[in-house]
């Protein structure tokens, strides 16, 4: 049954997607040009890492705000460690590490201080705000290696980088939501977390690993974007956390818990950078942009609701 | 009300009762769990409007179908559950429907009025409380009384309590008893709901008994006993069927004088092969056998599994030692609605099917299907999300699950509460295939008839930290019947 309703709101939502990507490609045939698709597919990249683990968050009944500033403090963090001269694999390490110590303090606080997640990582979304700024005094950090820049603007076999590793890391984590014993254990946890407990799984355990990997996902999406801009900025991942949670949403997931895919979530992650996208090449001002792409959120949703009575 | 009859789907949950309270009497209403008090309750409230039957206030005619209609027809109906707003303060939340009352000009509260109003209404029931008290900070008995406060404020012509003296003490009861008695006589009809025979007797002028949907009788309080009624409420025919008397195996489980909030000490040893009841209270019964399970904390004593000390402090541990427990609430501690059944099934053991972390669906899903058939769970399919099931169908979910995970000691807590027969019956066999299995089983329940047919030996929990163990024969009926009634009789 959880199959079929994720394979239905899948086919929606690419049906969604299609009937988007085509009108916009009938208003303006750039939209549809190789480069542009590229183009989407790269900028869709950082958010749809993000809301991978927004949706595990997610479907075990918790929330994650602080994923936009853990981008910011990991982007910070190799940034500085690479102007130090640290070795890049090091670097990207030690924000990654970063990364998940964030979530592993969101983890602990939520799971054994049982602080309600939207607080604790509201906490944790200002905290590493202000860690970010305060390494460089609110500086910026530019002008990477040229091995560093690869990954975000590089090409394998003329797909860009980012695009083939969130591609990889997508069927990595769709695979673990729906093929290992862990991923079915938090479907259970966000569907009813005391039965969980009395069936003798470790709720506690599952849920702050959890956000710890958000936390090492959100910091994996800072490499990308600080590679890509060539340049590591404290300000850098403003509202990620706001596109993160979109994504997962309009794939389907419920913020009540138990539900959610990582398919899901990827088309609802690139139905956003089409929309911004689209709607930028169709010369739509970026002010109007934003309050389309928030009624879309909500009629995604509601259309969902639609579909599945109760 | 007259014929009233309601029915779920799969389950007749009242059947052709018949009932009258006239103005300033109070009526108990009596039932053991399932007996369908609930549901009149419901019906009075206007929460169920499909129901069979005629209701009529003062000689009219009245049709319950909403809530609003049942308010206006002067019914105030005291929910078993407080539903109060627990942000605002007990003045707040009694005079809360009370527009008119409270404001002044430009629709301005009136405070001043307001703790005027509500000390003098607090006052007149005698309750201890601050209009300014918050009501999330109080207890439930406090509770209690501002929801009691909150529906006499306006001026019900019948009151409806449905268990209302559960969470009070002693002393609590008494004064609501003597508030009732005060607005009785001020013409009030009360229907008093509860399943504590004490309280029915010492409040009430006539008792309604119900049973299985069925009013059976109708008593004047002072022409009875509340044994007399008990044996009512769980009927006296004799059903206890001879049954093959196992060899007992070892003990299997003992619990050597456990502590909990309720229950002061209890020992008791259950053999391989052997169910054995739980009766009594129903809150200290499955308190003891969540705290077996560590989904409560003990207080004290010691838990063995088949001879061995076993330390739990939480369910993950009493899984280890070969416990498993099934729920009374089933939906809110053990099903996951949104899941398949095979995965409700399998949840327990799906680790040890996957291949580094990676899980294999095949042998789990034989597995699943092989305890659907065999428990005859009727399911449109593997896939199908357990929520979309019957109750009864959902219980065997659960207990395939167990079965699944194997261990040696089930708990059992209220296994076929709202169940239909059918439903029951099934629950029954498989509970016996299990004792013949050799698992060795202890079972919370109420309900005496499921208790005599089911189990070999019953531990009476009473009042005051005593048990008293009945082996089941012939005599067992009254043996528990006599039990109880002691029990809910002491002090």
């Amino acid at each position: 049954m959880i199959r079929t309703v994720a394979i239905l709101s899948r086919y929606g939502l690419l049906l969604a997607l299609a009937i988007t990507c085509v009108a916009i490609g009938l208003a303006n045939r750039v939209f549809l040009s190789p480069s542009n698709l590229s183009n989407i597919l790269l900028q869709a990249s950082v958010n749809t890492t993000i809301a991978i683990g927004m949706t595990f968050v997610i479907i075990s009944g918790g929330i994650d705000l602080s994923v936009g500033s853990t981008v910011a403090v990991a982007g910070m963090v190799v940034g500085l460690l690479l102007h130090a001269g640290i070795p890049m694999p090091a670097a990207i390490v030690a924000a990654l590490l970063v990364g998940g110590l964030c979530g592993g303090i969101n983890g602990i606080v939520i799971a054994r201080l049982e602080i309600p997640p939207f607080i604790s990582t509201l906490g944790m979304m200002s905290a590493a705000r202000g860690s970010a700024l305060m390494l460089t005094d609110g500086r910026s950090v530019s002008e990477f290696q040229s091995a560093f820049v690869w990954l975000g603007t590089g090409y394998v076999a003329r797909i860009p980088v980012p695009v083939v590793a969130t591609a990889i890391l997508a069927a990595v984590a769709a695979a673990f939501a729906a093929y290992t014993y862990w991923g079915i254990c938090l479907y259970a946890i966000g569907g009813n977390s005391r039965a969980a407990w009395l069936s003798g799984i470790p709720v506690k355990q599952y849920i702050a690993g959890v956000y710890v990997a958000s936390g090492v996902l959100s910091a994996l999406g800072a490499i990308v974007l600080t590679s890509r801009l060539n340049s590591a900025l404290p300000t850098a991942g403003s509202f990620y956390e706001l596109d993160a949670i979109a994504a997962a949403v309009i794939g389907g997931a419920s913020l009540s818990g138990g539900s959610g895919t990582v398919m899901g979530t990827v088309l609802g992650a690139l139905l956003i950078a089409v929309l911004k996208n689209g709607l930028s090449i169709l010369n739509v001002s970026s002010y109007l942009q934003q309050i389309l792409v928030g009624g879309i959120i909500v009629a995604a949703v509601a259309l969902e609701k639609a579909r599945k009575p109760n | 009300m007259h014929q009233i009859t309601k029915d779920f789907p799969g389950v007749r949950a009242l059947e052709g009762v018949d009932f009258t309270v006239s103005a300033g009497e109070i009526h108990g209403v009596v039932g053991a769990n399932g007996a369908g008090k609930s549901t009149l309750v419901r019906i009075l409230s206007g929460l169920l409007p499909d129901y069979k039957g005629s209701v009529k206030i003062e000689g009219q005619s009245v049709r319950l179908s909403s809530t609003r209609i049942a308010i206006d027809c002067g019914i105030a109906v005291l929910q078993q559950e407080p539903d109060l707003a627990w942000n605002l303060s007990v003045c707040e939340n009694i005079l809360l429907g009370k527009r008119r009352e409270i404001t002044r000009r430009f629709g301005l509260l009136d405070r001043k009025a307001m703790y005027r109003e509500c000390a003098r209404l607090l006052d007149e029931c005698q309750a201890d409380l601050s209009p300014t008290w918050i009501v999330g900070t109080l207890g439930r008995g406090q509770l209690q009384l501002v929801q009691i406060v909150k529906v006499l404020v306006s001026r019900p012509k019948i009151l409806v309590l449905d268990e209302p003296t559960t969470a009070l003490t002693g002393e609590e009861r008494e004064k609501l008893f003597a508030l009732l008695r005060a607005y009785a006589t001020q013409g009030t009809a009360v229907v008093f709901i509860s399943h504590d025979i004490e309280d029915v007797f010492r409040v009430s002028q006539r008792i309604s008994v119900l049973r299985d949907g069925r009013k059976v009788t109708e008593v004047a309080t002072n022409d009875s006993t509340p044994s007399l009624v008990l044996r009512e409420m769980f009927g006296t025919h004799l059903s206890w069927d001879a049954r093959p008397r196992n060899e007992h195996g070892p003990e299997a489980l003992v619990l050597d004088g456990v502590r909990t909030t309720h229950v002061l000490h209890i020992s008791l040893a259950v053999h391989e092969g052997e169910v054995l009841g739980l009766a009594g209270r129903p809150e200290s019964v499955v308190e003891v056998l969540r705290a077996v399970f560590g989904a409560i904390p003990r207080r004290g004593g010691r838990v063995h599994v088949r001879g061995r000390e076993a330390s739990i402090s939480n369910p993950r541990d009493a899984i280890r030692a070969g416990i498993g427990l099934l729920p009374e609430d089933r939906a809110r501690d053990g099903l996951f609605v949104r899941l398949s059944v095979l995965t409700n099934i399998t949840m327990m053991v799906l680790r040890r099917f996957a291949k580094c972390g990676i899980l294999r669906w095949h042998r789990p899903r034989e597995l699943a299907s092989r305890k659907v058939s065999e428990l005859g769970i009727r399911t449109p399919g593997l896939h199908t999300q357990v929520g979309a099931l019957s109750g009864g169908n959902q219980q065997k979910t659960l207990f395939a699950r167990w079965l699944c995970a194997g261990p040696s000691v089930f708990l059992l807590e209220e296994p076929t509460a709202g169940m239909d027969v059918g439903a029951k019956q099934e629950i029954l066999r498989i509970t016996r295939d299990l004792r013949g299995r050799g698992a060795a089983l202890l079972m919370a329940s109420s309900d005496v008839d499921e208790l005599l047919r089911l189990c070999d030996r019953i531990v009476v929990l009473g009042k005051n930290g005593t048990t008293q163990l009945i082996e089941v024969d012939e005599k067992a009926r009254s043996l528990l019947v006599g039990a109880l009634a002691g029990q809910q009789e002491a002090p």
